[in-house]
């Protein structure tokens, strides 16, 4: 009896001490991925890191399937990339990713999400409503005798309509202590990310989430100035090459029609003239003359010609008058 | 009889010839002789430019005023602007601050616009002198030449000359400052006679 429940009890630590330099399943490392939710409800997961491995995925409920579940084989998305698939309708709690010999859980309620129409109104950004960027203003002022042409640039707004503005300035991320301008700045960075060509697509997913997100976050706590004449000035103490996110929303009878965000960034240069002279001359109607009286010296060219032939002719009188 | 009358009538033309050869010739001898006092009156004005204008540099070094103390000089009752320098054809004259009719016989004049080395365009107007003198050589300069300005605090700016043609006299619009950021000078003067003008536009070299 005693040597069976040694026996047993041999067993039971020599198992856990094998199962314990095993290698495990890591649980929730640091993968993580985005959801794109299609039309059709269908969703198509990307994991970052991992859209050029073939790596195998499951689905579960229960946190412990890791190793039993059902794997099966990434597919590429029409970008090439190994991506999961998750039909419209199921739901989950948790996806196991398999690579090789690491398997990774993730809770599927913590990833972000985006939906193709959502991507489709983040790719309008910029463009909803029209504006003209090429514009500036000049503006003559004073300091002492010294005459400064300063010059700014400005936006137009060129669709018909009253229209409503806020300028936030796109600060370094380690200078701004005002969540606004971090906000504006991690929509500055996001949008430029979009622009830029061969973007991964968890990247490119991400960067629309942030910029969805953060746009919303700056339209809830914008406040309006109206946009004279359509126009939207430049900050007066702006120096230039300082960027600014643009907040523009067309209001008719109180109420947002569209809403749309720019960039300005400042491109103020003064000009320091000499002293203006108050002198106002007045218009001229002809050049002045400038040459010297060539008449003169043609008359006088034509007397001394004069002068000789008379002289010749003189002379041919006297000798006829001596035959 | 005949002979007598017509030798008689030649006379009388030859004098009144030789009136109107004097007469003329004392004007034109005149004007030439005019030319030259003006040249030398030019010339010491000139001198006389400079060495003001030293006196102010160094009044205006020495103090930190942003107001600069500018030189104040005048020739026959006009206020002295500035003076222009073209090396090419070896040309200095100081800049007379109206064209009148003694301005232009004296010296360079500003015909139109604002002060020199101001933004915008400014006009100078001097005589086509056969002698050579005033703008008589400017038909001998060309694109890329440089036209120096100097204005009444000392300051000298190189002007590079990008345009050269000939116009008719009601021309105007050579006159105009078409860019008020810029520093521009045209100048002005008479081309065959006085039937065209020969002018030459220089704007600012602004190192980069």
């Amino acid at each position: 009896m005693k040597n069976s429940v040694l026996k047993l009890m041999s067993i039971i630590l020599i198992t856990l001490f094998v199962i314990s330099i095993i290698p495990m399943a890591v649980m929730a490392a640091n993968t993580d991925a985005v959801i794109l939710e299609k039309t059709d409800g269908n969703k198509i997961i990307y994991i970052k890191g991992m859209d050029q491995t073939e790596f195998k995925y499951a689905f579960s409920n229960n946190e412990s399937d890791a190793t039993s579940a059902t794997y099966i084989t990434a597919t590429k998305d029409t970008n090439s990339e190994y991506v999961a698939f998750l039909a419209a309708g199921e739901t989950y709690k948790y996806m196991f990713i398999q690579n090789g010999e690491n398997t990774e859980t993730i809770q599927l309620d913590s990833l972000k999400t985006i939906t193709e129409k959502e991507i489709a109104e983040v790719e309008k950004l910029t463009k909803i409503i029209k504006v003209s960027t090429d514009e500036s203003d000049s503006k003559i002022t004073k300091d002492g005798d010294t005459t400064i042409t300063t010059t700014t640039g400005k936006i137009t707004v060129t669709d018909k309509g009253n229209y409503q503005y806020q300028l936030i300035e796109i600060v370094d991320k380690n200078s701004s202590t005002d969540k606004i301008n971090e906000t504006a700045l991690e929509l500055y960075n996001q949008l430029e990310t979009l622009n830029n060509d061969g973007t991964k697509m968890y990247d490119k997913l991400l960067a629309e989430i942030t910029v969805r997100d953060n746009y919303k976050k700056l339209l809830e706590n914008a406040t309006w100035t109206d946009a004279k004449n359509n126009t939207i000035p430049e900050p007066k103490d702006a120096q230039n090459g300082e960027k600014f996110i643009v907040l523009i929303r067309e209001v008719k009878d109180g109420k947002t029609v569209r809403e749309d965000v720019q960039f300005m960034t400042s491109s103020r240069a003064d000009d320091k003239g000499v002293e203006k002279s108050e002198k106002q001359v007045e218009k001229k109607k002809k050049l002045p003359i400038t040459g010297e009286n060539l008449a003169l010296y043609i008359i006088f060219g034509i007397i001394i010609l004069a002068i000789i032939v008379l002289i010749v002719r003189m002379n041919k009188a006297k000798k006829d008058e001596e035959k | 009889m005949k002979k007598n009358r017509k030798i008689l009538i030649y006379r009388v033309l030859l004098i009144l010839l030789i009136i109107c050869a004097i007469v003329i010739g004392g004007v034109i001898f005149h004007k030439q002789y005019e030319d030259q006092v003006y040249e030398k009156e030019n010339k010491e004005l000139t001198q006389l430019f400079h060495e003001e204008i030293n006196k102010v540099d160094n009044e205006n070094s020495q103090n930190d005023k942003k107001e600069k103390k500018k030189i104040d000089l005048k020739y026959k009752g006009q206020k002295v602007i500035g003076l222009i320098e073209i090396p090419a054809i070896d040309l200095e004259y100081p800049i007379l601050e109206k064209t009148t009719k003694l301005a232009m016989a004296t010296s360079i004049s500003r015909y139109y616009g604002g002060e020199i080395n101001e933004y915008g365009n400014v006009s100078l107007a001097g005589h086509n002198n056969y002698s050579g003198t005033m703008f008589g050589r400017n038909k001998n300069l060309k694109k890329g030449d440089d036209v120096l300005l100097t204005d009444l605090t000392g300051k000298t700016l190189r002007y590079e000359i990008y345009d050269i043609f000939v116009t008719h006299p009601d021309d105007t619009k050579v006159l105009e400052t078409k860019d008020k950021t810029i520093r521009e000078v045209t100048l002005i003067t008479c081309k065959n006679g006085r039937s065209e003008r020969l002018i030459i536009k220089a704007k600012e070299i602004i190192k980069s």
